[in-house]
């Protein structure tokens, strides 16, 4: 069931399913790799608070706003 | 033979400053692109006989114009066509660096891939085979470690456009495949964004069929910057760490080197300069008037501005010290979601902690955010933090009127001046800037040692507005305040009869209200907008006190006759509140010019501010005489 990546647990391994955001959010995360079946691995999360995650073989902060538009499974 | 140019091209914080340090020494200009307050660094290196252009460009993830970087990347590679293009790419981070380079290629620009920070990429365990990754890519690879200055020669020897192989020539099967199908994307879909989603998955694949066959990932060292990031961004301690490390700073500013400095400075050139320049003016027998606008006018203006060089230079140092560890980005980490109540993201948490220090640098730090919206949000806001210029007045009449409680008194205006940010951050998120603030998305780069010489050339390049206005504006100015206050229109008089007098009595009603509705108030009033350390100065020279006291407790016991018959201790309190909030100086307006690139919006600050500040000052004194505190 794809769930958005803002509920997903730190530790966890996650592959993205897809994006629903503002189409320019969207191209944004899309050009930094957060393209459908892109594992991505949660490090850091707090309830409401920014995230951070591995994708790609680098590091990226996200805000709770982004990440509640990622679907992912 | 014209000369060549080269554009360095990369994603941020890969180490593009440090190599185009390396390539042209001193030899660099700092610019700005048409229009637009990003910076544009110029520079030149000879090799052999040749003279190379070189241009660092802003540091981009991408070329779709989605940010004002990108755009202006992307327009400056169409437009203007250098002759070949280095892609400096993080080793350590590749998968995500090469999709730049790959829109690089697209374009068909002469392209030398530098792969810059190997050391790291070592220690995470990647093991890149250069030739291979050129191969697949279809141009030159070359590697370096720019920090130790590895690499860097073998990076010189490559700039030459002849040696590097045209994208989208035969040399590299993918590419070839990469190129002719996002063409057929391009050709079959006809809805754009979906063809652009297309095109941005194709380059993906391509880069992992290139890293395929070039890159192979062994076991990882332990990361020390993963365990620093438990600690500095842990949810409990990340805070007060951030605070620490904050007082730290500050303290060093303003207590350990930074202040001392400027105390030295001040006691030179109030000390030895003022009288090595009036005793040999009066040698000279110059007139008694040229003297005094060179003493009074000059050095007393442009010299009270220049003794707060030190200072700036302390905290920006430390400043872009911490800026290249790559803890800034942590920080932007914690403070998102407090700062997004205001319709900011964290990234704008940074300018109003530097706003304690100085206004100017405050204002300019909102360069970091990426839409306008924020930008001018945090730059009209950022000047409510109360800035170091405003302390002396507050020390001066803290030590008069509330003595014994005068730490409580100073730490309730700061705190004032963070309430009234956080309320107009309100009023501009629910009016004029509706809309969601910028959403938060940023790379979070590993802690790194910055070098020494980038640290000095970004304290320069962020210092040096500082000095060039203190000889523009704040030169002229001082020239200006000592005519008005030395004369009026039948020649030189006493101060209380100059046409300083006169102003100050025209500005003086709008305060009757307040409680300090006098011409030397309004004196202050005015020339506190020159800058905020010249309202003490004023009532100082106003209220005739021979020398600048030093120290606020001196000055009080000076000052206690004169200003205590005009000052209640209640209307003192208002001034305070009026000072801390009301327009910014001029070197604050003339930033918020530049950055937002607009007279009207520099206004709007100048006159809302001063409005808010006439507005909680006057309910502060109106208020306070209900409650019986007038006396």
């Amino acid at each position: 069931m794809n769930r958005p990546l803002s509920s997903i647990k730190k530790g966890s391994v996650v592959y993205i399913q897809n994006i629903e955001s503002c189409s320019q959010c969207k191209h944004h995360l899309e050009e930094m790799g957060f393209i459908p079946g892109t594992p991505v691995e949660v490090c850091r999360c707090c309830n409401k608070g920014p995230l951070v995650v591995a994708i790609r073989g680098g590091k990226i902060m996200l805000g709770q706003e982004m990440a509640r538009h990622i679907m992912v499974k | 033979m014209s000369a060549l140019t080269v554009a360095l091209a990369g994603n941020p914080n890969t180490g593009k400053s440090t190599i185009f340090n390396f390539l042209t020494g001193a030899r660099q200009h700092i610019g700005n692109w048409p229009g637009v307050t990003v910076d544009k660094k110029m520079g030149q290196m000879t090799k052999g006989n040749k003279q190379i252009n070189i241009i660092d460009l802003p540091g981009t993830y991408s070329l779709s114009a989605y940010s004002l970087e990108e755009k202006i990347v992307k327009d400056f590679l169409l437009e203007e066509k250098p002759d070949m293009v280095v892609n400096v790419v993080d080793a350590s981070n590749i998968e995500r660096n090469l999709y730049l380079t790959v829109q690089l290629l697209e374009m068909g620009i002469p392209t030398v891939v530098n792969l810059n920070m190997m050391d790291e990429a070592g220690e995470k365990g990647y093991n890149i085979n250069l030739e291979a990754l050129g191969k697949n890519l279809g141009v030159k690879v070359i590697s370096s470690v720019a920090t130790s200055k590895n690499g860097l020669n073998q990076l010189v020897d490559s700039l030459d456009p002849s040696l590097t192989r045209l994208a989208g020539a035969a040399d590299s099967k993918l590419l070839a495949e990469h190129l002719k199908a996002i063409e057929n994307i391009k050709k079959s879909e006809n809805n754009s964004e979906i063809a652009d989603e297309k095109v941005i998955e194709a380059r993906y694949e391509f880069i992992n069929k290139v890293l395929e066959k070039s890159l192979v990932i062994n076991e990882a060292k332990e990361s020390w910057s993963d365990k620093l990031d438990n600690l500095l961004t842990n949810r409990v301690l990340g805070i007060p760490i951030f605070l620490s490390i904050m007082y730290v700073m500050f303290q060093a500013t303003f207590a350990w080197v930074g202040q001392p400095l400027s105390d030295i400075l001040d006691g030179f050139i109030g000390g030895t300069l003022t009288d090595w320049v009036s005793g040999g003016m009066e040698s000279l027998g110059t007139a008694g008037w040229l003297q005094s606008l060179v003493v009074d006018g000059i050095i007393g203006g442009v010299g009270g501005v220049l003794v707060f060089v030190p200072l700036i230079f302390t905290l920006f140092l430390l400043i872009s010290f911490l800026d290249g560890t790559g803890y800034m980005a942590r920080v932007a980490f914690i403070m998102d979601r407090a700062m997004r109540r205001i319709g900011l993201s964290g990234k704008a948490f940074l300018p109003m902690l530097i706003g304690f220090g100085c206004s100017v640098p405050a204002i300019m730090g909102a360069r970091a955010l990426d839409t306008e919206r924020d930008r001018r949000i945090a730059v009209l806001i950022a000047p409510f933090m109360s800035c170091g210029a405003r302390l002396p007045v507050y020390a001066l009449f803290a030590a008069l009127f509330f003595p014994g409680r005068e730490s409580a008194v100073v730490l309730s205006l700061y705190i004032l001046g963070i309430i009234i940010a956080i309320i107009m951050g309100l009023i501009f998120k629910s009016t004029y800037f509706k809309g969601d603030a910028e959403p938060f998305l940023m790379e979070l780069p590993p802690y790194r040692i910055p070098t020494l010489k980038t640290v000095l050339l970004q304290t320069w390049e962020k210092g040096k507005g500082f000095l060039v206005k203190a000889g523009t504006i704040i030169f002229s100015m001082s020239v200006l305040i000592w005519f008005l206050s030395s004369y009026n229109f039948s020649g030189p008089v006493d101060i209380a009869d100059s046409l300083l007098a006169t102003i100050g009595g025209v500005i003086a009603p709008l305060f009757t209200l307040h409680g300090f509705g006098t011409w030397q108030s309004g004196v202050a009033v005015l020339t506190g907008i020159l800058a905020k350390e010249a309202v003490v100065a004023t009532l100082g020279v106003i209220y005739g006190i021979s020398e600048l006291a030093e120290d606020a407790a001196q000055a009080a016991t000076q000052l206690q006759g004169s200003i205590g018959a005009t000052f209640t201790g209640l209307s003192a309190y208002a001034f305070m509140v009026f000072t801390l909030l009301y327009t910014p100086c001029m070197a604050a307006l003339g930033t918020i010019k530049k950055e937002l690139n607009s007279w009207k919006w520099a206004l709007f600050a100048a006159g809302y501010t001063f409005l808010v500040a006439w507005i909680v000052s006057l309910l502060i004194y109106r208020v306070g005489l209900l409650l019986g505190l007038g006396g």
